[in-house]
């Protein structure tokens, strides 16, 4: 019971490794609230906490916006008092060339601005006047590396490794500790929405992973609660890759 | 109690952060063969390990020494069975300039060979064998960044990153996860001998620390802790930083 009675805004909550996390954070004894941009989504995950009986809350929205950001979090603080943990875990791409690309308003909204935008909330409405707080944003290892087909998404999660490190500085002293996870190939509804697009997209990628297989949703959540929890007390701006050794990986070779 | 029945070795855990995992690992349920180069820190370790009510063997010697890798591995297979996880700890650190820089060989023999010596020792002993093992490799800041006054040091450090992805990428087939904690200014008997050697060498550093405070050894322990433990399960070749947001910081700006 690493969070009880932590208050928890999950992002992208309701489906695939951050609804892992909400079940994992809530079965750890958390109150977490749980945000999506589809109001159903949300509204299932609290049913499924709350039969399990845990507590959570749906704060349903579309995270790129500031102001959902803003109410979101403030409804959070009036219902229970504070936000203790923030994890960005909301995340869209697409596929396009970028000569092309018309998604990148959209992609960069929600996978770059909304991190900013929640943290900046519960920063400023609770974690800066408390005096502590605990931030784990969601990037990718396309924010390390590239590969064709999405510049939006890549851009915006090389950029939520700099937002990362840019809030871990600015607010070590304040007792707010900034981390990132860093998935590689998970098994999650953003995979299969694209592999509806194109059934061959990832046949080749799946090979390449030195450890021969994708992760499940529950290994990127237990990553977000290693960072939340006090057993990550010195870690703050750290980029935690979790993805079968693919980074490790010289992208000129194949795996043994 | 994750590592129920375990066997981790651990060099270089007579003290420091080394002592913190070895008495961690043990509390969790491991049985820890403790190595370290003075036979003294290294019965002292078990002692305070079995007066705890744990279990602990001492296996001490220069690690840099493959023969002695493979001897040690021996007799922990020989005695409990198999290694589960080996935690590349041990390492020396000097302060020379590099135009006399005396301290080569050793500091490469001691950061750099012995991880190499010791993991494969342990992969073609037990891990490869028993299907399955975790290993984690102690870096430092210095695997990523230079500062002045160790040439030694900071190349086998990087090495000791390569070594890390090299055989997280080699023998993820294996089921073998490789990781390495990189740790930031952390309070051990290195850099108190540091301190002696010149009083001013750390003053400036500290005040550089984001988090503006020295890591604690268990800090570092619990990072090792849970990159060899299940929560970690797809985490393979990953350098992790654990070091109060230094590596976040840009090295020509100070934390405010």
């Amino acid at each position: 019971m690493r969070f009880k009675d932590k208050v928890v805004i999950i992002t992208g909550g309701g489906s695939g490794m951050g609804l892992a996390a909400t079940r994992l954070f809530a079965g750890e004894g958390a109150i977490v609230a749980v945000n999506d941009v589809k109001e159903a989504t949300a509204a299932a995950a609290v049913a499924e906490v709350t039969a399990a009986g845990g507590r959570a809350i749906a704060i349903p929205g579309d995270v790129s916006k500031r102001e959902v950001a803003e109410s979101s979090v403030a409804r959070v603080v009036k219902e229970f008092g504070r936000v203790d943990i923030l994890l960005n875990v909301a995340g869209i791409a697409t596929i396009q060339p970028a000569e092309t690309y018309d998604a990148w308003d959209r992609i960069t909204g929600v996978d770059l601005d909304g991190p900013f935008y929640w943290s900046q909330a519960a920063a400023a409405q609770s974690m800066l006047p408390n005096g502590s707080g605990n931030i784990v944003n969601v990037s990718s290892l396309a924010g390390h590396v590239a590969y064709p087909g999405d510049v939006g998404y890549i851009a915006a999660k090389a950029g939520v490794l700099g937002l990362t490190r840019s809030l871990a500085i600015e607010w070590a002293r304040k007792g707010i500790r900034v981390n990132c996870v860093s998935p590689g190939f998970t098994d999650t509804q953003i995979i299969r929405d694209m592999e509806a697009i194109d059934p061959n997209r990832f046949a080749e990628r799946k090979k390449r992973i030195p450890m021969a297989r994708a992760a499940q949703p529950e290994e990127m959540a237990k990553a977000m609660a290693f960072l939340a929890s006090d057993d990550a007390s010195y870690i703050t701006g750290v980029i935690l890759n979790v993805d079968g050794g693919q980074l490790a990986l010289s992208s000129g070779w194949s795996p043994a | 109690m994750r590592f129920k029945d375990k066997v981790v070795v651990i060099t270089g855990a007579g003290s420091g952060m080394g002592r913190a995992a070895a008495r961690m690992f043990a509390a969790e349920g491991a049985v820890v063969a403790v190595n370290d180069f003075n036979a003294d820190t290294a019965a002292a370790a078990v002692a305070e390990i079995e007066a705890a009510g744990g279990r602990a063997f001492a296996i001490p010697g220069d690690v840099a020494d493959e023969t002695f890798a493979q001897s040690a591995i021996a007799e922990v297979v020989q005695r409990v069975g198999r290694v589960d996880i080996l935690v590349n700890n041990a390492g020396v650190s000097t302060i020379q300039p590099a135009t006399e820089y005396q301290a080569w060989r050793l500091e490469m023999g001691v950061n750099l060979d012995a991880p190499f010596y010791w993991s494969r020792a342990a992969a073609v002993q037990s891990m490869i064998p028993n299907g399955g093992g975790a290993i984690v490799i102690v870096a430092s800041n210095a695997c990523f960044a230079a500062f002045p006054g160790d040439v030694g040091y900071i190349a086998s450090k990087h090495g000791a990153a390569g070594l890390t992805k090299a055989l997280a990428v080699e023998w993820a087939k294996h089921n073998i996860r490789v990781n390495c904690v990189a740790p930031g200014l952390t309070e051990t008997p290195m850099v108190k001998q540091g301190e002696e050697k010149d009083p001013e060498r750390f003053k400036v550093r500290r005040a550089r620390i984001p988090m503006g405070r020295t890591g604690k050894p268990e800090e570092q322990a619990e990072a090792m802790l849970f990159l060899a433990s299940d929560a970690a399960s797809y985490i393979t070749g990953l350098i992790m930083n654990n070091d109060g947001g230094q590596m976040a910081l840009y090295s020509g700006f100070s934390p405010q």
